[in-house]
């Protein structure tokens, strides 16, 4: 993926997990403001990075967001619950844009405007949040910022019109649109009008078809429908689904006036010269185009516009008119014809049609963020840069910093006449500035620029040594030098669709990596050629380095690799020293097996630390979970979060999401009471959810626990013996504490009535057996009245796993170390039989034993060792003693468990299969699932 | 003469708008280094002042505006600086210009036109060596 886009969607979601929490914080205490501004820095931060890709959705409702947090931070606007409520589901929105973009493959951006809708809803909800406080709502529409306030130019306008793309004009036809061209150039105002009845208007007494007729001097239009029409039967004829697209010779002031009851409805867009122009026609590889282009480059370089326009004329009569190519030849001679200033424009038009002969179809040309662009943009960036320092040394202020101010101004106006080339104008720049400082005043400086021959707030081109021909000479010089065919071997930019408009561009975000490193080296920098970075140039804070989970796993199973791979060094050594009798070369062999094996333990180790994350990972999500079950449930709950820097291997980690996601539910829906119910019982309305994290040895612990109703085992046996969970007799036997820990029991449910919260038919036995998968425990306590706590415990990591080797019928198996109590030789006279079941006592305890030939069908009886002793191995599974008769106990070793995949990953008997040195496979048991 | 390469610190607080400029400027033969609000910034002009500056505004711990006034209090060789903000008002570029900013630009820059502008600023944009400017001089 583009690493600009990746970049975006880590730091996107970081800044939306930001807001969440400051909301959250927020809600607890409204008055704090430097969290309000924090919250308004993640929200404008956020905005403003999207407004890097075309993700006009986003910024839409990012952009509301931003808006109405200011209103709030200023105080225009109360925080409240509603507008928490507004913010958290528009981020959220967001957040599936995240996801969406992240789907990207290739270059592409996805497109995201099958959420337009949404946005376009979520914006004016946002909006109406600010309405409704009395806030004077300016839609982002520029009806308001294109008045002649706006600052002097030095804006990119895309901001303004982001909404105008090429495709904007799609179903405008070329002759129209040259039309506006002609009229643009003739200094006519245009405007690009959408206008969307509401659905309603009918019924408000609006008529959108005489709104529109009394526009005047409208140039085209076109009326489509929002939606698919319906069949006639099911017409709704008074449910007002049409789109009017116009464009219109009037003032956006105008327009806005026009349509002064209905501005929400309506999106006006001035139009520029620039964003009508767009080729459009048949494509069909034409290599006269890039010979033409070439000869046509060098007459508007040379400024022959005559012959240009000859040229043209004569590759369109050979063209047929219907041809992509014959478009972009009109459009040339039409802006050669009415904007011959347009030099840029020309260019663009030529550089397409240049494409044309090399690639079919043509790209824009902008699409490749060609140096042409750049040195397209010089000159008007030097007239930017002069005015902007004219301004500044305008001001009439006298800050203490004046002096570095006005320093910084000369060394932009040098920066600029070194651009330029008059360089003569430099001593005199120098002598301006020496007088400035000693003076304290800009005056000099200033007096320098007017006397200066740079084209300084003279317009574009009527300044002496600026005009025409001046102009042409600057960019035939650059053209020269850097306008060469762009490293086509370097990446297409990724994400613009293309502006065709110098000015009005859309945001291409390209990466003119390598595209742009020959011509610049070679123009910019002739001096310095080497790349000779320093170091400081990239210490850019590297406390901490984000690593994709998917490269961690990849050396995590290579080092898992490796640790097998080395065991099979000591088989060598074996065979080394049995087979062809080199003692030496075994001994050798065994001593670098020892350093290989201490640097693998290590890497080891150290790839456990990486892994390891804070339970804060899953923890975070919980204060808006709780929060949004509370108030559906119309439930009051607080919510306290202990340990949640407690740190446990990631697999551990993503087990434990959704099971507690699950503990969590269920606690608010069935432990924890109304506030009604609460304050009948004495206890105060507000119920209390603790979550709490702890290690403990070489475990994590987490308990989760409530002051609800608690769990009745009267209501619990109960239910246990309708559904046919226990018998009579069991029930009578069962103590509260096991009858309580039936919710583990597969198919038990509590709920009396489904609730769209928990009831989903997961019950708890799905949450144990989770916990189980990856070696962990669950203990259930509850006391009626007083709440519920539930114990999860599990192991810190769980990429090795120390097993037992056991032999049984000639064969190997693992035990896992965790479940196995103790190893122990029984006599088979103290084997005794017991209500059909063998059992042995073990230190005053009865033990029950089995024979695992037995449990894994094996037809042999178990072997005994010479004094006719069994091996029993004792496994502790929750809390009860076990044996297994096997015919061997051997070593244990540490080993990396793989779970059993495909058709073999049903046998639960098995926990999974590990690779030995010497390359044969282990089945580990899971005794828990075998007995 | 040594050879070195013009310093250009980007100070952004957001990484993707940072990664941006870099990509932009790097790719133009620049050394790019980032400073993710006003005080890191100030830090690393300590270090060694650079050539140009491109300042976000809305920051924490110190604001565009405040990293420029001190900046521009410096005893320093000063360099041009380009405050790039999300906001086309008015009154936003009047402070950027007072702080001591050289341009004002509304974000998102493309790529093509903030080079244009470093290039101009730093004197290295294609100079029109064309025969009337060399008669003139």
């Amino acid at each position: 993926m583009n690493p600009l886009l990746l970049q975006f969607l880590t730091e996107g979601r970081e800044f939306l997990q930001g807001i969440g929490e400051k909301l959250l914080q927020l809600e607890d205490n409204p008055a704090d403001s430097a969290c309000m501004d924090d919250l308004f820095r993640l929200v404008h931060t956020l905005k403003g990075n999207s407004g890097l890709f075309e993700v006009p959705e986003m910024t839409r409702v990012l952009h509301a967001a931003e808006d109405l947090m200011d209103a709030t931070r200023a105080g225009r606007v109360a925080f409240s619950r509603a507008l928490a409520d507004q913010l958290l589901e528009a981020m959220d929105f967001v957040a599936v844009l995240l996801d969406d973009l992240s789907a990207a493959t290739g270059e592409q951006l996805p497109s995201t405007s099958h959420h337009a809708a949404e946005a376009v809803r979520l914006g004016e909800l946002l909006r109406g949040l600010m309405a409704q406080a009395g806030e004077v709502v300016s839609e982002q529409l520029p009806v308001a910022s294109a008045a002649p306030s706006a600052p002097t130019a030095v804006a990119d306008n895309v901001t303004d019109n982001w909404q105008l793309t090429p495709d904007t004009f799609i179903h405008v036809p070329e002759a129209q649109r040259m039309d506006c061209y002609r009229r643009l150039s003739a200094g006519a105002t245009l405007c690009w009008l959408v206008y969307q009845p509401d659905e309603d208007c009918f019924f408000k007494g609006e008529d959108p078809f005489f709104q529109v007729i009394q526009l005047p001097d409208i140039l085209w239009q076109r009326v489509t429908s929002r939606e698919q029409w319906a069949a006639l039967a099911e017409l709704d004829a008074y449910r007002c689904l049409l789109r009017f697209e116009l464009i219109v010779s009037a003032s956006p002031a105008a327009l806005a006036e026009h349509f002064r009851y209905v501005p929400d409805q309506i999106e006006i867009v001035p139009l520029t010269a620039a964003a009508l122009l767009m080729p459009s026609g048949r494509v069909h590889t034409e290599p006269l185009a890039a010979e033409f282009t070439r000869t046509a480059q060098a007459l508007l370089a040379a400024g022959n516009l005559t012959a240009l326009t000859q040229a043209a004329r004569t590759l369109l009569e050979l063209s047929a008119p219907d041809l992509w190519l014959a478009s972009a030849l009109r459009w040339l001679l039409l802006v050669v014809e009415h904007t011959p200033q347009e030099i840029d424009l020309q260019r663009q038009v030529l550089a397409q049609i240049g494409e044309l002969g090399a690639q079919n179809p043509p790209k824009p040309p902008f699409s490749k963020g060609g140096f042409a662009a750049v040195n397209a943009e010089v000159l008007e960036a030097a007239q930017t840069v002069l005015a902007a320092q004219r301004d500044i040394l305008s001001l009439t202020d006298s800050a203490p910093w004046l002096t570095g101010r006005l320093q910084a101004a000369a060394a932009s106006l040098a920066g600029t006449c070194a651009s330029l080339g008059c360089d003569a104008e430099l001593t005199a720049l120098n002598h301006a500035l020496t007088a400035a400082i000693s003076a304290k005043t800009p005056a000099p400086l200033l007096a320098w620029l007017d006397n200066s021959p740079l084209p300084v707030e003279k317009g574009t081109s009527s300044s002496p040594s600026f005009g025409k021909e001046g102009q042409g000479g600057i960019l035939s010089t650059a053209g020269g030098l850097l306008s060469q065919p762009p490293d086509l071997k370097s990446p297409q930019p990724p994400f613009s669709k293309g502006g065709l408009d110098a000015v009005s561009n859309p945001p291409s975000p390209s990466f003119p990596k390598g595209g742009l490193d020959a011509p610049l080296s070679k123009a910019g920098l002739s001096e310095e050629p080497a790349f000779n970075r320093r170091a400081e140039d990239h210490q850019v804070s590297p406390r901490t380095l984000k690593v994709d989970q998917v490269k961690i796993d990849r050396l995590m199973n290579l080092i898992g690799e490796m640790v097998v791979a080395k065991n099979a060094l000591p088989y060598l050594a074996g065979r080394a020293e049995e087979v062809f009798g080199v003692r030496e070369l075994s001994r050798e062999i065994k001593s670098q097996y020892s350093v290989i094996n201490r640097i693998a333990e290590e890497m080891q180790d150290a790839i456990m630390q990486v892994r390891l994350l804070p339970v804060s990972f899953i923890f975070q999500r919980f204060p808006r979970l709780v929060r949004d079950l509370a108030h559906k449930l119309g439930k009051e709950v607080r919510l306290v979060m202990e340990g949640d820097t407690t740190e446990a291997d990631k697999n551990i980690i993503e087990a434990l999401s959704d099971p507690l996601i699950h503990i969590v539910r269920n606690s608010l829906d069935h432990g924890l009471e109304t506030p009604a119910v609460r304050q009948a019982a004495g206890k105060p309305s507000e119920g209390r959810l603790t979550i709490q994290a702890r290690q403990e040895s070489d475990r994590v612990v987490i308990t989760i626990s409530d002051d609800g109703r608690g769990i009745d085992p009267v209501v619990i046996r109960h239910k246990a013996y309708e559904k046919g969970i226990v018998d009579e007799v069991e029930l009578e036997r069962l103590t509260d504490q096991e009858a309580i820990n039936l919710v583990f029991a597969a198919g038990f449910s509590t709920a009396e009535t489904i609730t769209d919260l928990s009831g989903r038919g997961v019950g708890m036995d799905v949450v144990r057996d989770a916990i189980a998968k990856v070696n962990g425990t669950i203990e259930l306590r509850s006391t009626v009245g007083k709440g519920t706590q539930l114990r999860l415990s599990l192991p810190l990591s769980m990429a090795v796993t120390n097993v037992m080797m056991i032999e049984s019928a000639g064969q190997r198996f693992g035990v896992p170390m965790d479940a196995v109590a103790e190893t122990v030789r029984v006599p088979r006279r103290a084997v005794r039989t017991i209500k059909r079941r063998l059992t042995t006592v073990l230190r005053d305890r009865l033990v029950p034993l089995v024979a695992l030939n037995e449990l894994l069908a094996l037809e042999v009886p178990q072997r005994t060792n010479g004094d006719d002793e069994f091996a029993v191995l004792v496994v502790r599974i929750d809390g009860d003693y076990l044996g297994i008769i096997v015919d061997e106990c051997r070593e244990t070793v540490d080993i990396i468990l793989k779970p059993l995949a495909g058709f073999l990953g049903s046998l639960n008997g098995y926990a999974g299969s590990a690779l030995l040195g010497d390359g044969s496979v282990l089945l580990v048991l899971n005794p828990r699932e075998l007995l | 003469m040594g050879v070195t390469l013009k310093r250009i610190l980007v100070i952004d607080d957001a990484a993707t708008v940072r990664l941006y400029h870099r990509g932009i400027l790097e790719a133009a033969g620049f050394a790019v280094s980032e400073a993710i609000n006003g005080l890191e910034a100030l830090e690393r002009v300590a270090e060694a002042p650079f050539d140009l500056y491109v300042v976000d505004i809305n920051m924490p711990k110190l604001d565009g505006y405040g990293f420029l006034r001190e900046l521009r209090s410096k005893d320093i060789p000063q360099a041009p600086a380009i405050m790039v903000s999300t906001e086309a008002a008015a009154n936003d570029q009047k402070l950027a210009y007072v702080s001591g900013a050289n341009l004002y630009l509304i974000k998102p820059v493309r790529p093509e036109r903030l080079l244009a502008h470093v290039l101009t600023l730093l004197g290295l944009s294609v100079a029109p060596r064309d025969p009337h400017q060399g008669r003139h001089q």
